[in-house]
């Protein structure tokens, strides 16, 4: 935490496993400022999809027409699957911060692995759809094939926003399973008491932002008129 | 800290049915409500998970309204960017977007 | 809140409460040795790339956003040497791009918005607010790599060609037909947005979460409440910067056409996009600048701030006003003359709390004790400067206004008396007022209010003209124009080299100053703050003891001189009566 020379540090040293970091004063402190301070970092989040959103919601009201044709391109089958195995993934999240908060080390660790277990899952699906669209010619720029001259402009746009935002979304993913896969060890140490482990929680509220976002994103890119 | 287990599964199975009813209510004619019942049902899947999930229900007031901010300050940046783009229209000299390229029927 | 029995009951409360289970609490003051302090706690160069240390981030944040601002200056003294004459005779239209270019990306993402919350906020917010660090120390140090990563790719993409679109990256421009190093400088431009962001979430959850005992909001300083506001804007508009960048940068390496009219897609919404970010990134400039404008004043007036409570609210209402108005920069681009029409009043109404605070200032030096020293002139200079910057936005709020002069210099003059005027002076002010906290050491006084003066003379006869210049009709970014000119562009570069020395003298006293200049001592202006109450330079911990605060901010009066004694905002000696509850008298 502090810089290994300095005096108040001969004081740390002194007692290893002791989690409270020098700047605060008790552990329900430290564990509000982290918690803090996740929020404000998921309220970022909110505003980086958000722009993504904008610019969906103008070009969608523009060519309504065209953004239904080029939705109904994508696979409601495989989306509506991935959309239940993310939100599984959420599940044994939720319960790998339930059993954090008993102290539970093996159970964090059995959950945490559920948890990339589904979410490479869901990134498998993911990958086998881009290679799909890839194989459609349907990824955006001078390859793009497209039946209807009349729409070829609009559908470029949606799927530039489906790859944006799937695209942003799964590097979130990414992200978010190797902090799993580190966390899993340390679970599998026994880092993790029923005191102190607010990393676990920390990580339980960025995986289910992410699932958040797949849950607008889900209805937005493959639901738009199915009708 | 007792465990929460059955509260987490039961969510679970409510995010399922509505994830079933998103994907029905978009097979039936609903036209201009399509969005928004659409976007209805995401906003009440994300509140399960926020209030459940994220713990939002047990957290202080103060978490909450970082939780809410970043919504309102996307609201504030959705609803003045498209109030623009909904009243180009009306102003005379300025090209409307309905004849924006290739859309064969416009919107608005 | 400020009655003394809540006082007491707070702070016989919440010191060293017993921790939660078995973990004991640090103590404050644990392993402390007389002579030592942040600085000299340890040497070797890895001490300082591995601090967790806020005040040594701070520190290498100083240092390196000089070395930008150095380099943003270079590319400024250049296009200022070629509008000396009409024709382009120093350099071509191309070069003179890309060196205005650098020097908005350079000035705007690595120095201004940075200087004062990265570098003050980042050594004084724990001071201030009586803890012994940061919340999140190693996140600290993570933006400063970051904020360095950032910068690293933005120079690669000016030494391996430069950009020329402009620090705003006008898309289609941008996107589809500049052909020199948008994408690394635009990668540049999303990862130091990282850099604030971390620094935002670090300095709210400190403020939110490790106050003192008895430090109520309304007794933190206005600084603190500055820099809190500052984070909720960096928090809430720096991503969609990056996402932004992001969809320029696809666009422009896929060729895939998300802002392409030739597609359907629309270039003004790259403009939304941008300056939703951009038009509150003014904010995050200038206030941070006023919240230290605020305890300069109010320690060289010796008087309490006028109006505390206006002022901490009127920067939450920038900072929240100042989202809603980023369209008066799109008033002739195509945009809705409805969303014009009301993008224009509510720019007016961002007027109203800067006017508050202007006034707040004005106020607080009404009868008082005004010490004409160094952080006082540029704290001065600032409120003349920032008003004037201020009320020329007014009349570029004004659609009829910002029509004709709209692409002038008129709008490079009104910004660069925002931004320099106010924020650069500021941050100045700042650094020079806190100098002697951060090195423990007296900078030369006499030399310091030479450059304060100098640097006021330049900056108005660089951009005074300007105005002019704009008004008359002389287009921004170009690098040649008409003969008529010439006279006010000739007075312009003249006051920018009059600007240069200004800048530099600092940059040499404060360096000498490091070794040659007295010591400080632990509080030489006399000042009331917690930061004043600790060694300079502090200790690591920042405080020897855990302090407690026992009274509002800035009690300063009844005004007696230093050598009688300071009023410190925590009093281990009893003179409360007259000041705890004073809350009737304002």
């Amino acid at each position: 935490m502090t810089n290994p020379h300095t005096p108040a540090m001969a004081h740390h040293a002194t007692s290893a496993k002791n989690p409270l970091a020098i700047q605060f004063d008790n552990l329900e402190q430290q564990r509000f400022a982290a918690s803090l301070g996740m929020w404000s970092f998921l309220a970022t989040e909110i505003l980086f999809f958000g722009g993504a959103f904008l610019g969906y919601a103008v070009y969608r009201n523009w060519y309504p027409h065209a953004w239904a044709e080029a939705s109904r391109q994508l696979d409601l089958t495989w989306g509506t699957i991935n959309t239940a195995v993310l939100l599984g993934s959420s599940l044994t999240m939720a319960l790998a911060v339930d059993e954090a908060r008993q102290g539970k080390s093996r159970g964090i660790a059995f959950f945490l692995m559920l948890t990339m277990v589904f979410g490479t899952a869901f990134l498998g699906i993911k990958a086998y759809e881009y290679w799909h669209k890839w194989h459609e010619h349907l990824i955006p720029g001078t390859s793009f094939v497209w039946s209807n001259p009349a729409t070829i402009g609009p559908a470029q746009l949606f799927f530039s926003f489906y790859f944006v935002l799937t695209g942003c979304h799964a590097v979130h993913m990414i992200i978010g399973m190797a902090l799993l896969l580190i966390m899993w060890f340390k679970a599998r140490r026994g880092d993790y008491t029923a005191e102190w482990h607010a990393a676990v929680e920390n990580m339980g509220l960025y995986w289910h932002f992410v699932d958040c976002v797949w849950v607008f994103l889900f209805p937005l890119l493959y639901l738009v008129d199915r009708a | 800290m007792h465990s929460h287990r059955a509260a987490y599964f039961t969510t679970f199975a409510a995010l399922m049915v509505l994830l079933g009813v998103t994907v029905w209510a978009a097979h039936i004619h609903l036209g201009e409500w399509a969005a928004a019942v659409a976007l209805l049902i995401a906003a009440v899947k994300t509140v399960l998970i926020g209030v459940i999930f994220m713990h939002l229900g047990s957290e202080s007031a103060l978490i909450r309204l970082f939780a809410t901010a970043g919504f309102l300050w996307l609201a504030i940046m959705l609803a003045i960017t498209l109030s623009d783009y909904e009243t180009r229209s009306l102003t005379p000299d300025v090209v409307p977007v309905s004849s924006a390229p290739a859309e064969p029927t416009p919107g608005h | 809140m400020s009655t003394p029995e809540s006082v007491m009951k707070l702070s016989g409360t919440e010191t060293h409460e017993p921790a939660v289970g078995r973990v004991a609490p640090h103590s404050a003051h644990a392993g402390d040795q007389p002579g030592r302090n942040y600085l000299n706690a340890d040497y070797n160069l890895w001490s300082w790339l591995f601090t967790t240390d806020h005040k040594r981030v701070g520190i290498l944040y100083l240092i390196s956003i000089t070395l930008f601002f150095f380099l943003g200056g270079a590319a400024a003294v250049l296009f200022r040497l070629e509008l000396m004459t009409p024709r382009g005779d120093l350099v071509k239209a191309e070069s003179y791009n890309k060196l205005f270019t650098m020097h908005g990306i350079i000035m705007v993402f690595f120095f201004l918005i940075p200087a004062v919350p990265a570098v003050l906020g980042n050594f004084l917010v724990p001071l201030m607010v009586g803890a012994r660090d940061l919340a999140f120390p190693k996140l600290n140090l993570a933006s400063w790599y970051i904020y360095i990563i950032g910068g690293v790719f933005t120079i690669v993409a000016v030494l391996t060609g430069g950009v020329d679109t402009g620090w705003t990256f006008y898309t289609p421009y941008s996107s589809t037909y500049g052909n020199t190093n948008v994408l690394a400088a635009a990668v540049g431009v999303f990862v130091v947005g990282f850099s604030s962001i971390l620094t935002a979430v670090n300095i709210i959850a400190t403020v939110h979460t490790m106050r003192a005992p008895g430090l109520s909001w309304f007794r933190l300083p206005l600084f603190i409440w500055a820099h809190y506001a500052t984070s909720l804007v960096i928090l809430l508009g720096t991503p969609v910067l990056a996402i932004t960048v992001i969809l320029v940068g696809v666009e422009r390496a896929f060729r895939v056409g998300i802002f392409d009219p030739a597609l359907g897609g629309d270039p003004i919404l790259f403009q939304h996009l941008f300056w939703f970010y951009s038009h509150p990134a003014v904010y995050i400039m200038v206030l941070p600048a006023m919240g230290v404008v605020s305890e300069i004043i109010s320690c060289f007036a010796r008087r309490r701030v006028f109006g505390y409570k206006f002022i901490a609210f009127a920067s939450l209402a920038i900072a929240v006003l100042g989202f809603l108005v980023w369209g008066h920069h799109m008033f002739v681009t195509g945009q809705s003359m409805y969303a014009g029409l009301v993008f224009s009043f509510l720019s007016m109404l961002v007027a109203i709390p800067s006017a508050i605070k202007v006034f707040n200032w004005t106020a607080t030096l009404f009868k008082g004790s005004v010490l004409w020293n160094t952080a006082m002139l540029y704290a001065l200079g600032f409120i003349g400067l920032f008003t004037m910057g201020g009320l020329t936005g007014l009349f570029l709020a004004t659609i009829a206004v910002d029509v004709h002069v709209h692409d002038t210099y008129f709008i490079v003059a009104h910004f660069h008396y925002i931004m320099v005027g106010g924020s650069v002076m500021g941050y100045l002010g700042g650094i020079h007022y806190w100098w002697p906290k951060m090195t423990g050491r007296m900078y030369p006084e006499g030399w310091g209010r030479v450059a304060a003066i100098l640097i006021f003379f330049g900056f108005n006869l660089t951009f005074f003209p300007q105005f002019v210049l704009g008004y008359l009709g002389m287009p921004r970014r170009v690098h040649d124009y008409v003969p008529e000119f010439q006279i006010l562009n000739v007075m312009s570069s003249a006051g920018a080299s009059i600007l240069g020395i200004g800048y530099l003298l600092p940059l040499g006293y404060l360096i000498w100053s490091l070794r040659y200049g007295k010591p400080a001592g632990a509080n030489p202006w006399d000042a009331t703050g917690l930061e004043w109450q600790t060694d300079s330079p502090p200790p690591t911990h920042n405080f020897h003891e855990q302090p407690v605060v026992l009274t509002d901010a800035y009690l300063y009066e009844p005004w007696e001189p230093p050598a009688q004694g300071h009023l410190p905002q925590t009093p281990p000696q009893a003179h409360e009566p007259a000041v705890v509850g004073s809350e009737g008298q304002r």
